[in-house]
């Protein structure tokens, strides 16, 4: 496309849009658009008007200056994704944009444009609680059963599921719903929390029963005396720790305590429809797409048939055995035909934990050896990336999550033979085209169930897995233990939240390999490998998710 | 006791001045049951008064010995204590300004008594401490020491 025909073009859309271009503007935009394929110049330029568009403009008259400060806004967003390659992008846990809810102007706002401090002040602290829980009530108040009646109609046949207030519930008899969140204000007694006030409840009493919110709505309608004896309650899928947020329905009895009668997380928010309201905000860290942009992604997502994931956890690589095994498959994969795209290496990166007696001068000679083993696939060296998320376990600053990547020191070796291997933080966001993955390297599920309150309810599923998957899904945050169990950086506590929902979540556990599709979200774990010698093989185009085993004498399965 | 206050009297200072008050010139950061390699002497060190640290002379202390510590070691000890202290930074209590208690409550802003709560140890108080910690990794060339120190710190890398 000649020059004269794209200025031509920018120069109709912009009257289409009732701007009128500078001589200079139009030199900037034409610019900017060179930079990409031929073939792109339409979406580019759309792109570009598109955000002049979303700029709070004096007049019509677009001068040079808008135009530049459009286009570093654009390249901006393209700055949070560490590396592009192939449609892939890597965000730190410390790039992604920290959003605030106004539960009064009802929006979503960014509270500063540069990033929040690593030691945070008391109100950092409040706010850690104050934001999840604003982020989940904004969420409830759209759904179907919890939205504020706009009109004084007659009661459904479920009855009104409005949430009250804490605040509200003295004095105040018949049941009622409330939003809280699980605390252990004093030492035994556990309460539930909202932004007005505490209550105590009496936890003792739960029996599980079915996860299915219509399920639990129907059985509200029982009353708890009929046929349940005194003081049980029905509570749904999930590991109920403290700091968990519950939507809790029951009475205030006289002496000051919620009865609950059934008890549950919120419900999950459909992806689009947390999307569509997000419009405009990054939330994940992957930049802003445009429409056009999104399209062209996902048809190129679409057709990258061949893009597989290789993800390993729990790589030791002072254990021969483990070395070996590795060895192993990064020979099988050499020999392919097409080579993996990404290869994921989540700690723990050596057998005994950082502590003491640990010699981080070893475990850096030890990735040196590693980085010599993968450059001696060519194929693999050529055409895969490599990634490493540090385990829970690995040398650094410290074990408070977000953790942030590998210290030079220990991955400078490694790097001399991969010069361009990714190092990232722990939890870590992909963006593969329109994809969303988020990696998270933790030993959630033998903290989530031993930090349970309630043993969970077993109606739906045994597999303590799938428990995990539900909680971190429907509380939209990846690790909701007491700060006591697992400390977080106050300001970086976003950096942990699943919304909107992820299309992936993988989670590094040492516990066994499992795989599950939960409401459409894909989530595994592929298992410890130096234990196991379990890993997992992904593609993302379809979501697949291909279990994989070593075994002692046969090569990949 | 009586020399301070005549001391105090020479410099036209009053007693209960402000200026008058103790400062530590250079607080004090332990490492504790250090071990030699060597000998298996067992010692206190403060790595900020002891003279010999101060100058680089890493060694045992006991005159027979005299051999050096185990870098690694040193370097491994100071990193605890840096990941231990970050770790606590994050789980310390909030006090109210105004009535001293202990914050129990996670969502609430303000105190019951209307005060507002602050820090047991504030973001300025720990980084003055762990700028020590920095300036002891530079000093003694302990490369994953600095580099953790700084990654805390927020050093800007150019």
């Amino acid at each position: 496309m000649s020059n004269s025909t794209t200025r031509k073009k920018v120069q109709k859309k912009c009257k289409i849009r009732g701007f009128t271009l500078k001589v200079d503007a139009l030199d900037e935009i034409l610019s900017f658009v060179s930079q990409f394929d031929d073939s792109d110049h339409d979406g580019a330029i759309d792109v570009v008007l598109e955000q002049l568009q979303l700029q709070p403009l004096k007049s019509s008259i677009i001068d040079k200056q808008t135009v530049q400060s459009v286009v570093s806004i654009l390249l901006q967003a393209d700055a949070a994704v560490d590396e592009t390659l192939g449609g892939l992008g890597v965000c730190d846990a410390f790039l992604v944009p920290k959003f605030r809810y106004d539960p009064i102007k009802k929006i979503f706002y960014k509270p500063s444009e540069s990033p929040p401090p690593i030691h945070g002040n008391a109100s950092a602290k409040a706010a850690l609680y104050k934001d999840r829980f604003l982020f989940i009530s904004q969420r409830l108040s759209r759904h179907q059963h919890f939205a504020k009646r706009a009109f004084d109609s007659e009661m459904s046949d479920f009855g009104s599921c409005e949430i009250s207030q804490i605040q509200s519930l003295v004095g105040q008899t018949g049941r009622r719903w409330v939003l809280g969140l699980i605390s252990q204000l004093e030492d035994g007694h556990f309460y539930l929390e909202d932004l007005t006030a505490s209550v105590e409840i009496n936890l003792s009493n739960a029996i599980s029963f079915t996860h299915s919110f219509h399920t639990y709505l129907r059985l509200s309608q029982i009353k708890s005396n009929d046929h349940f004896p005194d003081r049980t309650y029905k509570i749904t899928t999930g590991f109920f720790t403290e700091n968990t947020i519950v939507v809790a329905e029951g009475e205030m009895l006289l002496e000051g305590v919620f009865q609950v009668i059934t008890c549950g997380f919120p419900p999950l928010e459909d992806r689009e429809k947390s999307v569509k309201l997000l419009a405009g905000h990054d939330f994940f860290g992957g930049g802003i797409l445009t429409k056009e942009e999104t399209l062209r992604l996902a048809e190129l997502e679409k057709r990258a048939v061949n893009d597989m994931f290789v993800i390993l956890s729990d790589i030791w690589l002072d254990n021969e055995e483990a070395m070996e095994k590795l060895e192993r498959i990064l020979d099988g994969y050499e020999n392919q035909e097409v080579a993996p795209s990404l290869f994921v290496f989540m700690g723990n990166f050596s057998s005994h934990p950082f502590n003491l007696s640990f010699r981080p001068s070893s475990l850096r000679l030890q990735f040196g050896k590693l980085g010599h083993m993968i450059a001696a696939h060519q194929q693999l060296t050529k055409h895969s990336r490599f990634l490493f998320i540090p385990g829970p376990d690995d040398p650094g600053p410290s074990k408070v999550l977000p953790r942030c990547a590998l210290p030079k020191y220990i991955t400078e070796e490694l790097q001399k033979h991969i010069p361009n291997a990714m190092f990232t933080s722990n939890p870590c966001r992909i963006k593969f085209y329109t994809q969303e993955l988020v990696f998270f390297r933790q030993d959630l599920l033998y903290r989530m169930r031993r930090s349970c309150l309630i043993p969970p309810s077993t109606e739906e599923t045994d597999d303590p897995f799938e428990h995990l998957v539900a909680t971190i899904t429907h509380q939209s945050h990846l690790c909701p233990l007491p700060l006591t169990v697992q400390p977080l950086i106050w300001n970086y506590d976003h950096s942990l939240y699943l919304y909107p929902t992820p299309h992936t979540i993988v989670l590094g556990d040492r516990s066994e390999q499992k795989a599950f599709k939960y409401t459409g979200i894909t989530c595994f774990n592929p298992g410890s490998f130096s234990r196991e010698g379990t890993f997992v093989a992904y593609y993302p185009c379809t979501q697949e998710v291909e279990l994989s085993a070593l075994e002692d004498s046969d090569s990949i399965q | 006791m009586v020399m301070r206050s005549n001391l105090l009297k020479y410099m036209h200072v009053r007693e209960s001045a402000p200026e008058a008050q103790f400062c530590d010139p250079c607080p004090s950061l332990f490492l504790r049951n250090v071990i030699c390699s060597y000998c298996n002497d067992c010692r206190d060190l403060d790595i900020c008064r002891d003279s010999a640290l101060l100058a680089g002379e890493w060694r045992c202390a006991v005159p027979q010995c005299g051999q050096p510590y185990d870098r690694e070691l040193m370097e491994n000890t100071l990193l605890q204590i840096v990941q231990q202290r970050e770790r606590l930074y994050h789980l310390q209590d909030l006090v109210c300004l105004r009535c001293n208690q202990v914050k129990a409550a996670h969502l609430a802003e303000q105190c019951g008594c209307a005060g507002s709560f602050s820090c047991k140890e504030d973001a300025t108080e720990f980084c003055e401490k762990m700028q020590l910690i920095l300036k002891i990794a530079i000093h003694q060339k302990f490369q994953l020491l600095q580099e953790c120190t700084e990654w805390i710190l927020e050093v800007e890398k150019s």
